[in-house]
Order: C-alpha cells, then sequence, then structure tokens
C-alpha cells in the first residue's frame, strides 16, 4: 500500500526515519481530500439533473436543514483538519529535537556550495558522508544569502541563514547516494547549488574518518610550502583555540573560570545566563554565533558593551571552530545556577 | 430602506436606464466614462492583457527547461524573466483582477447603489494602473531585476540590479 502510493504520486525513495511518516499523513490528507471533493462533485452533478428548471413557472421551495446536519457539516471537516495538524505537530516537534546521542556536522551554505565540517577532522565540499543508523544533527549557517537544505530522500528540509545557526537531525536507513537541492532562490547558481549525502555503512564510515585523520596528520607532518594556503590543521576544537588567539579572544575572555572583561567561556555552553535587561538565555550555538556577530544586542549582566562585531572578520567554517572550542570548556564540577556578574547584588534597605 | 410612497411611483415610472453598451460607442466616450460598468470593463481588458503577458513570459520559462543547462538564455535571463513574469503575474493580474474587474462592475449593483461614490476618482484609478503598470515593467526590464518577486533580503540585496549603488563591492568575499 506504502509503495502503490509511493510511485502514484511520483515521491522519491523513503531513506530516513522520518520518511515514512511523514508520507503517511501525506497520504491520509491526499486520500480523504480526494474521496471527499469527488462525492461533493458527484453529488453536484446529481443535483444539477435531479432538481432541473422544469417549467418556468417553477418556484425553488424554501429549504431549512434541521441543526444536527449543520452541525455535522461543521464538526466532521474540523476534526479532520484537526486531526492533522496534532498529527503533523507531533512529526514537527520530533524533527526539531535533536536527540541528545547525534553526531553533530557543520554545515555552511554560500553562493553555491554546501561545505561540511565535521568536530573530529576533515572538512568536504558538496559532499556529505554519514553512517547510516546514526543520528545526525547538522548545524547550519550560510556566509552570505538565505539557502534551503532539502534532501527529497529524507523528507528533511531546513532553511540555511546568514548570520545564525539552525538545526535539523535525520537519520539516515539505507546505505546509499542521495542528492541534497537548494530549495531557497539563491541567485544565478541557485539550480547548480547541489551536494549530495553519502551514507556508508558503519564501518566503512569508521575506516573513511580514520583515513581522513591519517590523510590530515601526514599533511601536518610536512614542512609548509607556499602552495599550502590554510590547510585544515587538527580538529575543529585547536583550529578554534588557533582562532581564538589569532583574533584576539584571549584579551577578554578567559578559559579558566576567572572573571575579565567578558564571561568567561569555561562552562559556558548551555550555561543560563541574564542579560542586562533581565531576560535570561541559554548559551547555546545561536546565542554564541548571534554574540560574535552582533554582540552589543545581547550582554550578559554586569558586563559592558565593548565588544566589537566579528561578522566578516571571521569565516563561517571559523566560526564553527569556535564555538566548537567553548563547547570543549567544560569543568567537571557541578555548577548551579549562574556564574557569571556580581557575587551578590546589594541589599536595598529603607 | 423602505421606499416613501411617492419615491416608489416615481421609480416604477421611471423607463429603464440604457444599456452601459449602448450609452455612447465613440472610443472618447468609453475612455472619459463615469460609468462603474465600462471602467470595470476597462479594467478586465487591462489585467487580461496582462494575464497574457505574464502567460508569454511563462511560456518562455517552460521552452527554455525543455533541456537541462544553457539553452535559450542564460541562468541570468532566466531569473529575470521568472521575476517579470512574478511581477507581471501578481501586481498587475492577481492583484488587480478581483477588486478593480469584478469590484467596480458587481459591487455597485450588489448594494443597490446607481455608482460609486466618487465616479471620476474611480476612473483616475484605471489611469494610475496604467502609469503603474508602464513604470513597472519598464524598471524591471531596465535594471533587470533578478531577485523573484518575493524580493528576500539579503539576496535581493546583494543583488546588483537592486541595490542603490550600482555594481557595490562585496563585502563578504
Amino acid at each position: 500500500m506504502n509503495e502503490l502510493l509511493r510511485r502514484l504520486l511520483f515521491l522519491p525513495d523513503q531513506a530516513s526515519t522520518f520518511a515514512r511518516d511523514i508520507d503517511q499523513l501525506h497520504f491520509f490528507v491526499i486520500l480523504t481530500t480526494f474521496a471527499v471533493s469527488t462525492a461533493v462533485g458527484l453529488t453536484a452533478i446529481f443535483f444539477f439533473i435531479l432538481y432541473r428548471r422544469r417549467s418556468d413557472t417553477q418556484t425553488t421551495p424554501h429549504i431549512e436543514p434541521p441543526v444536527w446536519m449543520e452541525a455535522l457539516f461543521v464538526i466532521v471537516p474540523l476534526f479532520f483538519f484537526l486531526l492533522w495538524f496534532f498529527i503533523g505537530f507531533a512529526e514537527f516537534v520530533r524533527q526539531q529535537t535533536p536527540p541528545s546521542d547525534s553526531m553533530d556536522v557543520y554545515v555552511m551554505g554560500k553562493k553555491w556550495m554546501w561545505k561540511f565540517a565535521y568536530p573530529d577532522g576533515p572538512n568536504a565540499i558538496n559532499v556529505l558522508r554519514v553512517p547510516a543508523g546514526r543520528n545526525v544533527r547538522l548545524l547550519m549557517t550560510s556566509r552570505d544569502v538565505i539557502h534551503s537544505f532539502y534532501v527529497p530522500e529524507f523528507r528533511m528540509k531546513k532553511d540555511v541563514l546568514p548570520g545564525r545557526y539552525t538545526d535539523q537531525w535525520f537519520n539516515a536507513v539505507e546505505p546509499g547516494r542521495y542528492q541534497i537541492l537548494c530549495a531557497e532562490y539563491c541567485g544565478a547558481g541557485h539550480s547548480i547549488m547541489r551536494g549530495e549525502v553519502i551514507v556508508m555503512r558503519p564501518q566503512d564510515y569508521e575506516d573513511w574518518l580514520a583515513s581522513q585523520k591519517r590523510g590530515l596528520a601526514s599533511r601536518q607532518d610536512g614542512a609548509p610550502t607556499l602552495f599550502d594556503f590554510a590547510p585544515p590543521l587538527g580538529n575543529l576544537v585547536e583550529q578554534g583555540k588557533r582562532v581564538a588567539a589569532e583574533q584576539g579572544c584571549f584579551k577578554c575572555h578567559s578559559t579558566d573560570g576567572t572573571r575579565h572583561i567578558g564571561p568567561t567561556w569555561l562552562d559556558l555552553y548551555h550555561r543560563r545566563e541574564r542579560l542586562n535587561d533581565g531576560k535570561l538565555i541559554d548559551a547555546d550555538e545561536a546565542y554564541l554565533t548571534r554574540s560574535m556577530m552582533d554582540p552589543a544586542q545581547e550582554v550578559v549582566d554586569g558586563f559592558q558593551p565593548v565588544m566589537p562585531s566579528f561578522e566578516g572578520k571571521i569565516s563561517g567554517p571559523e566560526v564553527a571552530a569556535l564555538v566548537e572550542y567553548i563547547k570543549s570548556l567544560q569543568s567537571d564540577a557541578v555548577r548551579t545556577g549562574p556564574s557569571e556578574g556580581p557575587a551578590y547584588a546589594p541589599v536595598r534597605t529603607r | 430602506m423602505r421606499l416613501s410612497e411617492p419615491d416608489s411611483a416615481r421609480l416604477a415610472g421611471t423607463p429603464p436606464a440604457p444599456s452601459y453598451l449602448t450609452d455612447g460607442t465613440t472610443v472618447m466616450s468609453w475612455l472619459n466614462t463615469r460609468d462603474h460598468k465600462r471602467v470595470g470593463v476597462m479594467f478586465l481588458i487591462a489585467v487580461i492583457a496582462a494575464f497574457f503577458l505574464g502567460a508569454i513570459f511563462a511560456l518562455t520559462l517552460r521552452m527554455k527547461l525543455l533541456q537541462p543547462g544553457p539553452f535559450l538564455m542564460d541562468a541570468l535571463s532566466y531569473n529575470r524573466l521568472f521575476t517579470l513574469h512574478g511581477i507581471v503575474m501578481i501586481f498587475l493580474f492577481l492583484i488587480p483582477s478581483i477588486p478593480s474587474a469584478f469590484g467596480n462592475f458587481v459591487l455597485p449593483l450588489m448594494i443597490g447603489a446607481r455608482d460609486v461614490a466618487f465616479p471620476r476618482i474611480n476612473l483616475a484609478s484605471f489611469y494610475l494602473y496604467l502609469a503603474g503598470a508602464a513604470i513597472a515593467i519598464y524598471g524591471m526590464v531596465h535594471g533587470g531585476a533578478d531577485t523573484g518577486w518575493t524580493f528576500y533580503t539579503p539576496s535581493s540585496r546583494s543583488s546588483s540590479a537592486c541595490s542603490s549603488s550600482g555594481s557595490r563591492p562585496s563585502s563578504r568575499a
């Protein structure tokens, strides 16, 4: 049944754990509306013939429908629309909530290509390699205009925006190759902004990852030549540490928990911070990125808005590396509540 | 509203008004009309002309898609063409069609009015529509907008055709 409908509607293969659920909702909606609209159309034609005007002087009788019939016509469609809404909403929430055990891949869209960076090593252009049967979370941002990351076989589409991170997770079922398309018009090369997800068997993926790391290591071993422009050195955490040093982040931010001109980076990731306007925020990837691009907008309470914007000064992969570096700075001590800002607020007495 | 006795007597005696089609047959009698039905018909003709213009753009787009890759035109011309198609269809056909053509013709009849409240302004709105359509099409063909009718930023902002300074250097290179 599923396969028959999929072929009838010319849908692509179902290659992720979402695909089947989304298609089933699609089939439910389309079959119901098809059946009901056919019935309405046939009834209309039948009534046209049955109640046609038979003489010039014929008058139309005034008909009052019973209340229960009017109620039926309201409640039945309402029931179906609400049912579809709740099924769709549950599926939406599921898609928006990455499982905690998912592996991260950074995605950067730019005119007109996709760049992928793995926290533990390799970078790739237009080819995303993932192991089958593993939850993968994509942390996506754009370097220029709005793009949209679309894999039809996974039933997965999410806008990729400049200056902020969006995330999307999936679990690819079958090893294979699936096309990535850009689904938001982004200029002259929009139609050729294509990539590929290569879903590998878990063992093949590990082998590939290991070979990539060996490749990186051997490149680092050799003496740098003129042709080695910006080789990707080490993993994202190390890259982030280097970027932070180059950009002078450590002049204001400490990594050992001490208070300086800016908040410390130790345990910053997912810390609950109170801003100077009283709002409580969660320091997630999106907040960290916003703080680099537009630092004066959301300043942690107790600090001055003195940080310059790094928009245009650091590239997408460098932002990803910095975020990954900040995420790696975790102390083992269990902390409760916000640690930054004045240690205690002065007590107001009358 | 209930009519008073003299009113209904007078209305009953009025001969039927001449059809809006026979009330003057010269071109000027149409172009200078204050009849809501005639203005509605002129709007209908104008939006149908806009619809055909948009349809020609659409057919050209589909012809280009007969074959992948550069065929008939390059990517930039294609983008400009679908922008033209979108803007003509949305702003010159879809939005004015129902209220201007059918609204003008039918609405005064439905509420029992003799005409719209300001017949001369009603006629002026038709000429404003023509002027606006001419400016919009000239602007797009001359400027070469390639942003799609939604004009999403930041894509539209970085498009050379739409930035105010023309060939602005890219700040994010």
